[in-house]
């Protein structure tokens, strides 16, 4: 079986061996590294074809919108540049258009420094219509501890939930910082189950889920 | 000191032995392993959910070379106590990420697979055939 991690941040262009050094001995096929600003997405390119390795390395950006305006304009920017594109969620309004915008791919934590979950059945059911799946974040449980981590683990449980109920996409992430923050896929996926996933869709989710978005993604961008 | 019976088998609780890899800056000791796995399986589970993994630690197969060691837990909680390897970042001053290298119903399996032993059964028949197989071919009369 195949096994991506389609959410890893690359910092530093020049540190890419380590990640790729630890997704191999973690056990992932592939690894999508994630950067957020047009420069660094050009030196990424010129570095990944550097790098020698067996690993499929997928370019992917993260769009961080200050507003509903801005996610449309960058979206159109880099949809033709990258081959996964993540929305930084958190803001009702951006996880809503996100939603219906079927050149986005994954909203990443929806949930993200909110009181409530920030999901609701519009959103899982526009997102199902187009194609965009629903992020669980592990770095966000990481770095919380025991209060926020709860809040946290509530707002996931109701988000699988409802992503459940409208078969919903849902795609587990490390979203690593660092090498230090990867995790295998086996373990992502048991994050996936504790918070109320079945076992077939825990890991689909690290699984069989990005592997059918980079392939469709790759043949789109073929074609332009 | 007497021991209470043998429970019938339907009673008995049914175990999973989780074989595990530590990959850390620096090597560690397998008290400092156990004290971090102790703190966040408490804080992902609190004492109930603990209580009910049944958790115990197989201080006989931690290797210190290899750093892999064995933990054995009820069968239907195997995947809380994967996440609470997993919730580890930091032990000490060094960066830390524990991976499980699988799950075994059987001390053997684990042995055999994650730890590398090896038993007489493996120098037995099936060698002997092979090795059969592979010496040349007398003429027969």
């Amino acid at each position: 079986m195949k096994f991506y991690d389609l959410h890893v941040h690359v910092n530093d262009p020049d540190k890419i061996d380590e990640i790729v050094e630890m997704a191999q001995r973690l056990g992932f096929y592939g690894i999508g590294l994630t950067v957020t600003t047009l420069e660094e997405l050009k030196k990424l390119k010129e570095t990944i074809k550097k790098v020698n390795t067996n690993i499929d390395l997928i370019t992917s950006v993260e769009i961080i919108a200050s507003g509903t305006r801005d996610l449309k304009r960058k979206v159109s920017k880099f949809r033709k540049m990258a081959e996964v594109i993540i929305v930084y969620g958190g803001e009702y309004n951006i996880n809503r258009i996100a939603a219906e915008d079927e050149r986005v791919d994954i909203i990443s934590h929806p949930e993200y420094k909110r009181k409530d979950s920030g999901l609701d059945e519009i959103i899982a059911r526009s997102a199902k219509e187009r194609n965009v799946a629903i992020e669980i974040n592990f770095n966000e449980i990481l770095e919380t501890y025991r209060k926020i981590r709860s809040h946290v683990f509530n707002h996931m449980m109701k988000n699988i939930s409802i992503c459940k109920k409208h078969n919903t996409m849902m795609v587990i992430s490390s979203d690593a910082k660092s090498p230090w923050e990867m995790r295998d896929p086996r373990e992502l996926s048991s994050i996936g189950q504790i918070l109320g996933m079945d076992l077939k869709e825990s890991i689909d989710a690290v699984s069989t889920i990005p592997e059918l978005m980079v392939e469709s993604n790759r043949r789109k961008l073929k074609n332009f | 000191m007497s021991k209470p019976k043998i429970l019938s088998p339907t009673l008995r609780e049914k175990k999973r032995y989780l074989a595990f890899e530590v990959i850390s800056e620096s090597k560690l000791e397998f008290e400092e392993i156990l004290n971090a796995f102790w703190h966040s399986l408490l804080n992902l589970c609190g004492e109930i959910g603990t209580a009910n993994t049944n958790i115990w630690f197989v201080k006989d197969m931690w290797n210190e070379n290899s750093q892999r060691g064995v933990i054995r837990c009820r069968h239907d909680t195997v995947e809380y106590v994967r996440s609470a390897l997993a919730l580890i970042d930091r032990i000490g001053d060094s960066r830390v990420i524990i991976n499980t290298l699988g799950v075994s119903g059987t001390m053997k399996v684990v042995k055999r697979k994650f730890f590398g032993e090896r038993t007489l059964e493996d120098f037995g028949p099936e060698s002997y055939e092979e090795r059969q197989e592979n010496t040349p071919q007398q003429n027969k009369l």
